[in-house]
């Protein structure tokens, strides 16, 4: 009898785990089988500025298809500044695509096949999962051309839901959590899709830790979808502005002996920013926004705060309900339109220098004063311009007497002054509050 | 030929045999005699050390000086405080901190050890001047003789030290002078052939006259230097101010200045660039030579004469620019600083019109190096007054008054905070910080008031925010 139920114990116990293990690896295929055929390859040829001279450089990417008639989502950093997209399907088509937009504050960009060049009526495309019901723990597959070795798989667990990042120069998130992975995730795979178990995508693979092993972060597919909606309807992301840089009050509560407080902390406000027009102050404790409480205890709560006023339309009305000193206090303020992360570049080649639009971040990080003018972003060794002393960084506000407004008019500007006469072309350039002079001359 | 190289070759005196027979003839006879006022000066630098708030550790150093009169002033190079002392327009954040040389004694000869202080130094002339303080029984004092004439081949006999190695005999080269640059000060170069000698040291011509003192050569920063052995590493050129320049200073030798006054010399406030040649014909202008002003410090004697960017200034005082040569901004800068407080005539061209007028020059705001520092131990971290240079820097309005946070110590309770080397601090719980004193009245009573956190608001990168240092148990509370 004993014998009989430990032979029987046994069996069972052999029999279920060889289900369990069926299971796993049929779960795994059958997922992967919903996804792949969806999953393209892209290689942009990609219009950069280096050291003045605008040269090409091809690059490479994932992406994934998310419509029948063949929209494809992916990082912004794999699509922007291309002059062409080449996307290879999982048959190995190549088919060309156009980038329909580009949101650099999620990093995530949607592209479009061009259906017609192959006569496809629909292509294969990957259904998005929930990606506010994932937990740590979960079985997720990476897909994508990790150093560009194209369709390639790697399994894993996800293994943190909400890791935050703080923005660092071109790397930013201010909106969204990342999903942390353990599925090995290289250059390359960028824009490639995280699925589960399911076939469902839920997150965009976009960064990885150099040195870190096993340390991918993805995009949650949520924060995609409504970029994926903006884009679609208007080729962008607008988002509302207030000029309020928030903080978590983990600490704040502790030094004020208070835990039960609950709010967001005002760190900083950009100077003649709506946020300051309302009279807010860094300190102010805000507890409500248009009525709603708002709390952010860890950082980790603060960029749903960001993402809630970024989605209010622009030029809206916003109501603050605030602390100041122990006494509550009300205000309201009319956000602005967030301004252009990355501005456009273009190259003069016969003076040799490039120089980049000043959008509202570019003023902000080089603490440039006045927005009139355009940036230099490089001076092409031995050219006119450096044996001119012009430098990286400055910023051309006058050419020959003509004032530069901005990067479409400087432009115009070139165009009619490129030509050098014997006496040169006078700039009047700025670098830190110094105004400088620097005469352009044919050698 | 042979004596030739027999010339560069090192003579020591501890080989007096060496200057028997054909090379004395050559070397001029009362060197011996000068020799006495040459002294050995021993001086402990403290180390900065990342990640502390006080310098523990510190090297020790030796150096050339030349004893100039009888009450024991030392003329030396300024390699013994290289701190720059001018506003600096850099902002290097590891060297914001130049600790003053500490316990300084001067020897003219073997067992001597006599007590000596630091008084200050000439920032162009890159000497500094030293005071033995028991003055009595001095050698003879070295004479020097305002040389003016020199040319490239003159001979030049150079009195130093040797390394310890050669237990810091000092040590005759002959030289000869190889270069002479006149801009913006004259300098006279010659080639070191020798390795292992020391900074400082006396010149002297090819008569016996002493003529000019060694100072080490621009790129030198005794930051980089660890080895107090050989502390011409890497140098091939000696640079030699001649007398001239410094005799004026023995008089009233510069001093370091104190808190709340200026560096005791006068500036103008402004950044420029020179006038080119193409700009004077671009602009078809009738004068050819200028500096065209680039920025006008707000607050500056330049500002207060509503002097302006774009304005090109044709002469400053008795000073004519009469040239394209970019070595013109060091003139002005070195005129300006030498001339005492009060009106200035100056002759501008603005919108293409010649104008006149008058600039009251006052003395320059003093360097970071010279701001006064405080090390809070409880809270871990040391924080300077903001000097000119700071606010220039980090681009802060020109009347913003604080402290910025020049030390931290590494795990202290304020680096765990979050609060990093540069931050500029504007509250501390509340309460507003403006001054040294203000930053002290509010963390005096701190480790007594047993708050559990501290709110520190502060600037850092052009943008405030709030950090909560977590105050620390002492060990042995631990």
């Amino acid at each position: 009898m004993r014998y009989t139920t430990t032979v029987l114990l046994t069996v069972l116990i052999f029999y279920l785990s060889g289900i369990a293990s069926e299971n796993l690896q049929t779960q795994i295929l059958s997922a992967k089988n919903k996804v792949l055929p969806a999953l393209v390859h892209i290689e942009p040829v990609k219009e950069v500025f280096s050291d003045g001279k605008r040269i090409k450089v091809q690059v490479t990417g994932s992406g994934v298809i998310f419509s029948e008639d063949g929209y494809i989502l992916t990082n912004n950093h794999v699509a922007e500044k291309a002059r062409h997209v080449f996307c290879t399907l999982a048959n190995r088509d190549e088919v060309r695509a156009e980038v329909v937009g580009l949101d650099a504050l999620t990093d995530l960009a949607v592209l479009k096949l061009d259906l017609s060049e192959k006569d496809y009526k629909t292509v294969p495309y990957a259904k998005f999962g929930d990606s506010d019901s994932l937990e740590v723990g979960e079985i997720v597959m990476a897909l994508g051309s990790p150093l560009g070795l194209s369709r390639s798989l790697s399994l894993g667990v996800i293994s943190s839901i909400d890791r935050y990042f703080e923005d660092v120069g071109e790397m930013v998130s201010p909106f969204n959590l990342w999903i942390q992975t353990d599925a090995a995730i290289n250059p390359g795979n960028s824009g490639g899709p995280l699925i589960n178990i399911n076939g469902e995508v839920v997150g965009i693979n976009a960064r990885a830790i150099f040195f870190g092993e096993n340390l991918g972060f993805a995009i949650p597919i949520n924060t995609a979808k409504l970029v994926i909606d903006r884009i679609l309807k208007d080729k962008m992301v607008e988002r509302s502005d207030t000029g309020i840089d928030w903080q978590e009050i983990k600490d704040y509560r502790r030094y004020k002996n208070n835990l039960e407080l609950e709010g967001v902390l005002i760190s900083d406000i950009e100077k003649g920013s709506p946020g300051e027009k309302a009279g807010l102050i860094p300190g102010d404790l805000i507890y409500k926004i248009n009525d709603k409480p708002v709390n952010a205890v860890y950082k980790e709560e603060l960029p749903k705060i960001r993402k809630f006023i970024s989605e209010i339309p622009v030029k809206s009305n916003i109501s603050f309900k605030y602390l100041r000193d122990g006494n509550k206090y009300d205000t309201e303020l009319i956000t602005k339109k967030r301004g252009k992360f990355e501005g456009n570049e273009f190259e003069c080649d016969t003076w040799g220098l490039s120089v980049k639009e000043l959008t509202p971040r570019i003023i902000k990080n080089l603490k440039i004063k006045g927005k009139k003018g355009v940036l230099v972003s490089g001076v092409i060794a031995g050219s006119p311009a450096d044996e001119g002393d012009i430098f990286r960084g400055y910023v051309i506000r006058d050419v020959d007497g003509v004032k530069i407004e901005d990067l479409d008019q400087f432009k115009k500007v070139y165009n009619k002054l490129k030509k050098l006469p014997d006496k040169g072309r006078m700039l009047q350039l700025t670098y830190k509050d110094a105004l400088i002079f620097a005469l352009i001359k044919e050698e | 030929m042979l004596i030739n190289y027999l010339k560069i070759f090192v003579i020591l005196y501890l080989l007096p045999s060496f200057l028997n027979g054909q090379v004395t003839s050559i070397w001029p006879e009362n060197i011996s005699a000068l020799q006495t006022g040459i002294c050995l000066v021993e001086y402990f630098q403290p180390q900065f050390e990342m990640g502390e708030i006080k310098d523990k550790s510190r090297i020790k150093k030796k150096i050339t000086g030349v004893l100039v009169n009888t009450e024991g002033l030392v003329i030396t190079s300024d390699v013994i405080y290289p701190a720059n002392l001018d506003i600096v327009e850099s902002s290097m954040i590891y060297i914001s901190t130049q600790p003053m040389p500490e316990d300084i004694t001067i020897s003219f000869k073997r067992d001597q050890k006599l007590k000596a202080r630091f008084i200050g130094k000439d920032e162009e002339l890159r000497i500094a001047f030293i005071e033995i303080i028991d003055s009595d029984s001095l050698p003879n004092p070295v004479l020097f003789k305002d040389e003016n004439s020199f040319e490239v081949g003159d001979p030049l006999y150079l009195i130093q030290h040797l390394n310890g190695r050669f237990d810091f005999e000092k040590i005759v080269t002959a030289h000869n002078i190889n270069s002479i640059i006149e801009k913006p000060k004259r300098r006279l170069l010659t080639t070191s052939k020798v390795a292992p000698i020391s900074a400082g040291g006396l010149a002297v011509n090819g008569k016996g006259a002493a003529i000019g003192v060694v100072y080490r050569s621009e790129s030198y920063y005794s930051h980089y230097e660890y080895s107090f052995d050989d502390p011409s590493m890497g140098q091939s050129l000696f640079q030699i101010v001649p007398a001239g320049q410094f005799l004026p200073l023995f008089e009233n030798p510069p001093r370091l200045v104190t808190q709340k006054e200026g560096s005791g010399k006068s500036w103008l406030g402004i950044q420029m660039q020179i006038l080119t040649k193409d700009m004077a014909a671009y602009w078809d202008l009738k004068e050819k030579n200028g500096i065209i002003i680039n920025k006008v410090l707000p607050g500056s004697p330049a500002n207060k004469a509503g002097l302006k960017p774009g304005d090109i200034i044709l002469s400053f005082g008795n000073l004519q620019i009469s040239s394209y040569d970019k070595k013109n901004l060091d003139i002005l800068r070195d005129y300006v600083r030498n001339l005492p407080e009060g009106n200035i005539p100056a002759r501008i061209l603005r919108d293409k019109k010649s104008m006149e007028l008058s600039i009251y020059l006052e003395s320059a705001p003093k360097s970071r190096f010279l701001a006064e520092e405080y090390s809070d131990e409880f809270l871990g971290l040391g924080v300077k007054e903001l000097t000119q240079d700071y606010i220039i820097n980090n681009d802060l309005e020109f009347d913003t008054e604080g402290v910025w946070v020049s030390r931290i110590e590494d795990a202290g309770a304020a680096s765990l905070g979050g609060i990093d080397i540069n931050d500029f601090i504007l509250s501390i719980n509340d309460e507003e910080i403006k001054s040294l004193e203000d930053f002290t009245d509010s963390t005096k009573d701190l480790k007594e008031s047993e708050m559990e956190y501290i709110q520190v608001f502060l600037k850092r990168q052009g943008k405030t925010r709030f950090i909560f240092i977590k105050t620390l148990l002492d060990d042995s509370e631990l």
